[in-house]
């Protein structure tokens, strides 16, 4: 039997837990992964009880066994947390919590226990304190391969990866160079080839718009280009580089399975504008498989009852199609 | 406001392309019977049109615009051939076709300085055919602008669902883009989309600023600028919102309803949201002219040219505008 996933809690004061049990409902339908949930067993019942959602919670050791997981109760890993209100507000405490959580994951992969995990949505700001841009950068600082990993935002539809991510706008044209583009590019075609068993056909965007600079070398010519003739010569499907708008109308999109995008907005527009919250996001990079949904905590609505799991319900499906 | 119908100049596009024929599917709509209809171009060009559409109109044709006389008629076409009758090949970028562009174009520019012409519509126009032809002008747009001495702010505005966006800096290398984020060049697309919005019929538009930087963070542009451009738009009674995130902004504002348009920092972070959405349906107006000028958003289409597939719905909500626009004026 292959491993089970873990789905980390993420940030407790947030739709986390609402989108895990609406998730978990749905779940027979659609998975086919054994899941466990690593968070704090208490908050969890208070939770479950307060949307009085029709299920069960069962506590599970940290050295727990396959059998353990079967069954319709979900399977809960217990970490040490406290807070006195159903939701409160977002933290020191509640961070402090998140990041305990991200080290039993980070723990059950180094056992290799676990396939891989799910995180729910976490505040950045407070999380990360500033150290790092993103949950992307502060795994693979972890493991360890902090220069290695980039984020793909997958559908089955159509997947985007930025070059750049965090960064103003200003400094987007001074960190780009040929070898971070054709480092990223092989992570990808990695990560198709391995997990998904397909040959994957990416387009590459130019950086400035309809690719033209009035400058003669400009970044197209300069990085671009030559990035994607040092891919060629290695047999991967790439073209490029493409006008960053009308590559996303729909007759263009159908062609390639990923768009890679020199930065954040560029690629990242066009697929939430497309996909909603049916995009997830998978750090690419890592010696595991780690995705989360791809949206925030939604503070704004949270103990109503009314989050859409739609993501979550995307990134475990996943799984299902790693081979 | 008037109650007497408006003259909208109607224009063919590139002949080689799909404009004849939308032109032709367009003179069949009801709707042009709320104005005064003058279709300026080459009357062999809208021939081409309607044998590929196999429509007719009811047109009279005249060679002056003193010979038009609306009391006897709202759909008049005036020819500007002077019998020469070019044979225009379909898909093909030439002189001769960037020639009669410009040549129709300039006409209805004429015509607008006289006060004869209350806005203008046109079929998609191709930027090589116009450069063969001779145009100087980096677009149509700057080309109008500059004919119809334009002294204020002026951009482009799409428009997709009655949705529209504008945007502060348009094509420029994306490294210059940060420093033209200042306050007042923010501030002037805000007021004109704010002030169109209001004269095609929206009272009160809510307009949503897009950030420049990634999650609206990561940057000192939104505090500095941007902002700062938002307050000063509240201040002169805007609805205006935002820095809002540009990657969630067209889920906010378009897809969630919360604004009627959206001001961006620079265009891929308007376009590529917009193609997404399928902007190949939307409308362009030229924005900050002294007369509504509005096209089709989508180009020539030299592949289907020919052909009559093309979809004239969104050259029919282009006439649409222009007409409401007018119509305030």
């Amino acid at each position: 039997m292959s491993k089970p996933i873990a789905i980390i809690l993420g940030e407790p004061n947030s739709i986390s837990s609402e989108i895990i049990f609406k998730s978990w409902i749905k779940k027979k339908k659609f998975n086919h992964h054994l899941c466990l949930v690593i968070g704090n067993y208490n908050l969890l019942y208070r939770h479950l009880k307060y949307f009085k959602f029709n299920l069960k919670l069962k506590l599970i050791e940290k050295n727990f066994k396959l059998e353990d997981l079967k069954g319709t109760a979900i399977p809960v890993i217990n970490i040490k947390y406290n807070q006195k209100k159903i939701f409160e507000k977002i933290s020191k405490k509640s961070n402090k919590f998140i990041l305990n959580c991200f080290s039993e994951g980070l723990k059950l992969i180094k056992q290799n226990k676990i396939l891989g995990f799910i995180n729910g949505p976490v505040s950045k700001e407070t999380l990360l304190n500033k150290k790092f841009n993103g949950i992307t950068e502060f795994i693979a600082y972890k493991m360890g391969c902090y220069n290695k990993v980039a984020m793909l935002i997958y559908s089955k539809k159509l997947a985007v990866t930025p070059i750049t991510t965090h960064i103003p706008v200003k400094k987007i044209s001074l960190k780009l160079n040929i070898e971070k583009i054709v480092s990223q590019i092989k992570e990808i075609v990695f990560f198709y080839n391995k997990y998904l068993k397909k040959k994957v056909k990416i387009a590459i965007t130019g950086l400035n718009p309809h690719c033209f600079s009035n400058e003669k070398f400009s970044e197209e010519e300069r990085i671009i280009k030559p990035a994607i003739k040092k891919l060629k010569k290695q047999k991967i499907n790439i073209s490029g580089p493409l006008s960053a708008d009308t590559l996303f109308l729909s007759k263009s999109q159908k062609k390639f399975d990923v768009v890679v995008g020199m930065y954040h907005d560029q690629v990242l527009t066009p697929i939430k504008t497309i996909m909603g919250l049916k995009a997830i996001n998978i750090t690419l990079g890592l010696p595991f498989i780690r995705v989360s949904p791809d949206h925030g905590v939604a503070v704004d609505i949270v103990g109503k009852k009314i989050a859409d799991p739609s993501s979550l319900i995307e990134s475990i499906k996943l799984f299902n199609n790693i081979k | 406001m008037t109650n007497k119908k408006r003259n909208i100049a109607v224009l063919l596009g590139d002949p080689s392309g799909i404009g004849p024929e939308l032109v032709s599917k367009l003179l069949s709509q009801n709707e042009l019977d709320q104005a005064n209809i003058i279709v300026i171009g080459e009357k062999n060009i809208l021939e081409n049109g309607n044998k590929i559409t196999g429509n007719s109109h009811n047109l009279n044709f005249v060679e002056k615009f003193e010979e038009i006389n609306f009391e006897k008629g709202n759909k008049f076409f005036l020819d500007i051939s002077k019998d020469k009758n070019i044979n225009y090949k379909l898909s093909e970028c030439s002189a001769e076709s960037g020639e009669t562009v410009l040549n129709a174009l300039n006409y209805a520019l004429d015509l607008t300085k006289l006060n004869k012409i209350h806005a203008i519509n046109f079929a998609p126009y191709n930027k090589t055919s116009m450069k063969l032809a001779g145009s100087k002008y980096e677009d149509e747009l700057h080309l109008m602008a500059d004919k119809l001495e334009v002294k204020d702010f002026f951009c482009e505005f799409n428009v997709i669902d009655n949705f529209w966006t504008a945007r502060v800096t348009s094509h420029m290398p994306l490294k210059d883009v940060p420093n033209h984020i200042k306050k007042e060049n923010i501030l002037k697309p805000i007021k004109l989309i704010n002030k169109t919005m209001k004269l095609y019929g929206i009272k009160n538009p809510r307009v949503a600023v897009q950030a420049l930087n990634p999650h609206a963070e990561f940057g000192i542009e939104e505090k500095n600028e941007i902002i700062p451009a938002i307050e000063e738009a509240k201040k002169m009674g805007i609805n205006a919102d935002g820095p809002l995130p540009i990657d969630t902004s067209f889920i906010t504002a378009f897809k969630n309803k919360k604004h009627d348009c959206i001001v961006g920092m620079y265009h891929d972070a308007l376009q590529s949201g917009l193609k997404a959405f399928g902007f190949d349906r939307g409308v362009t107006v030229q924005g900050g002219m002294p007369i509504p000028i509005t096209t089709p958003a989508h180009g020539t289409a030299f592949d289907i040219a020919g052909k009559n597939v093309a979809n004239p719905e969104p050259t029919i909500q282009s006439f649409k505008i222009a007409l409401n626009i007018s119509n305030n004026l």
